[in-house]
């Protein structure tokens, strides 16, 4: 790919996300104190695919999920104020980002008629706290306080908050 | 099993590193020492193995061309046992598999996934003429080969709990195999297994191309045609109403309504233009297929068996059945396996191998092996590593006098002329 490309593809990158992907991907590695590999785990896209996109031989970002969790990344790392991550701190960040695809996996078996989609309180928890931010979540608590309509909802909201 | 310097199973297959881990087992990069070549191996209990051995043995026997020969089916080309282990070994395919692609680039252009559809649509052509039901098709089984931003191509794999129509024996009671999201409606109501399923699931792999939906929800499978309507409208891609119309008549929640897989592959029309115009991202972006096996090892030299199986590859050593009949009629039974890796391992002797079944060798004597026997003797008692080692140092020991011989003889015949 000709440098121009490139230069043009690092200048869309500033467009859509603030700064290249390279640089901003860099700063969540250097946080978290992974490498690019381990990342890419994370974020739940292929190892050649970063790449690609940390190059720029790519624009964007295919998969709004991916996106959601490099956002994710970025704002809980916010919330603890320190860089790089204390590393206990870290792994549990990234084990919770990274562990939300595994339940897609094979279930070769299903019994009949059962709901295959049930989840526990504790994933929804996590499924809360890896997708919609401390401030949202915060927010949304704040609503359900007065006259307490929804106290399961409420309660589930200050799980994922605590 | 662990990552010790050599697993060799069965004299024949070495596990190098791990590529994936699923419900049935662990999935391996390996090489096929009786090929000397790079392969993938599917590592699996007994009990997980029973079905897929039976569509090993069987998709061979009864068609002229096996199975393994479409372009679009990645069936293992052979299996080999030690244990309670079963090893099924197929060609290594290096893209990763569609639901990799969807992590990589999210939701798919019309035409793309039209094009992946007709050739997931021919495979399983394939298959229903030979009376076989995939019953697990889904887009983590449909395997990508690297084609970089070239015209992609799948390959249907993962016969884990493929069925046979002769098979009474269908599912035990109470349970339904597939995976949820992939399940035909007529599954859950607990109505039997036919190829209708099959296309259902095909259909419901297009829609996730165009629609990707995260990993824990699994809407209705009533609310399928609904939303390839919502996901499709308002396209510009030429491919999308066909598209559209193909996977309403895919999802009907009657199995008798649907069409054959024949009869869907041909209504999608072979792509005229180059891929770059019609393998495309939902947003446009060029669709590419990386290669997803890094190699940085020595081994990295070996050749690899073709996607077509090894039927055009050389054997490095003969096969189990031409040793055994050359070592029962006494010649020749010191013949060592050659090693094609320079792996640390001791030297096997022929008399470590176990079972191993190889349908394109085409022997009739393999067609006895049955699965649901294998290891089919029960193991007639293994030397162990010891004994093994005192052989080689009896048949050195021979030749080592046999040269002594050799020598007094010369010496003697030297002395009297």
């Amino acid at each position: 790919m000709s440098e121009d490309r490139l230069t043009q593809n690092r200048r869309l990158q500033r467009e859509l996300y603030g700064q290249t992907l390279h640089d901003r991907l860099r700063t969540v590695m250097a946080l978290y104190s992974i490498p690019q590999k381990r990342l890419a785990e994370v974020l739940g896209v292929s190892a050649p695919m970063l790449s690609q996109l940390m190059s720029a031989r790519r624009v964007k970002m295919g998969n709004p999920r991916a996106h959601e969790r490099m956002v994710a990344l970025e704002q809980r790392a916010a919330e603890h104020g320190v860089a790089p991550l204390p590393p206990e701190v870290a792994t549990a960040i990234t084990t919770r980002i990274a562990a939300q695809d595994v339940s897609d996996t094979t279930h070769l078996r299903a019994r009949h008629g059962a709901d295959t989609t049930t989840i526990t309180a504790q994933e929804l928890v996590q499924a809360l706290r890896a997708h919609v931010g401390a401030t949202e979540l915060r927010a949304a608590r704040e609503k359900l306080v007065p006259g307490d309509p929804a106290p399961t909802l409420r309660e589930l909201l200050e799980d994922a908050l605590s | 099993m662990t990552t010790i310097m050599s697993d060799v199973i069965a004299g024949r297959i070495e596990l190098l590193d791990p590529l994936a881990r699923g419900a049935s087992g662990s999935l391996w990069r390996a090489i096929d020492r009786r090929y000397g070549a790079i392969c993938a191996a599917k590592v699996m209990r007994q009990r997980d193995g029973a079905e897929v051995l039976r569509f090993v043995r069987e998709q061979t026997v009864g068609t002229a061309k096996g199975l393994g020969e479409h372009p679009h089916l990645l069936p293992p080309y052979t299996w080999v046992a030690e244990d309670d282990t079963v090893v099924l070994v197929m060609p290594l395919v290096h893209g990763g598999t569609l639901a990799g692609a969807l992590a990589d680039h999210g939701a798919l252009a019309p035409s793309l996934v039209a094009q992946l559809l007709r050739q997931l649509l021919d495979a399983l052509a394939a298959m229903h003429e030979s009376s076989w039901v995939h019953r697990d098709v889904k887009p983590a089984n449909l395997l990508l080969d690297a084609t970089g931003d070239g015209a992609p191509h799948l390959l249907l794999a993962d016969f884990g709990i493929a069925l046979h129509e002769t098979d009474v024996r269908l599912t035990e009671t109470g349970f339904v195999h597939g995976t949820p999201g992939f399940m035909a409606p007529e599954l859950l109501e607990g109505l039997g297994t036919s190829w209708a399923q099959d296309v259902w699931a095909a259909a419901a792999c297009a829609l996730e191309a165009l629609a990707p939906l995260p990993p824990r929800e699994r809407p209705a499978p009533s609310s399928l045609p609904q939303r390839v309507s919502a996901a499709l409208a308002g396209s510009a891609d030429p491919a999308a109403r066909p598209l559209g119309d193909l996977l309403r008549a895919m999802l009907a929640i009657d199995p008798d309504a649907r069409p054959t897989a024949v009869q869907a592959r041909d209504t999608i029309p072979v792509p005229s233009m180059p891929p770059g115009q019609w393998s495309r991202t939902a947003d446009g972006q060029p669709f590419e297929v990386f290669d997803q096996i890094d190699v940085d090892e020595a081994d990295s030299v070996l050749h690899e068996v073709p996607l077509e199986g090894p039927v055009t590859l050389a054997g490095l050593s003969p096969g189990l059945h031409e040793r055994l009949t050359a070592k029962s009629s006494g010649a020749s039974a010191a013949t060592p396996n050659r090693q094609p890796s320079p792996s640390p391992s001791p030297q096997q002797p022929i008399t470590t191998e176990r079972v191993v079944h190889d349908p394109t060798r085409r022997n009739p004597q393999a067609q006895l092996l049955h699965p649901s026997q294998a290891p089919p003797a029960p193991q007639a008692p293994q030397p162990s590593r010891r004994t093994r080692s005192t052989t080689w140092i009896g048949v050195l020991l021979l030749l080592v006098a046999l040269l002594c011989l050799a020598g007094a003889a010369a010496l003697v015949w030297a002395a009297l002329a």
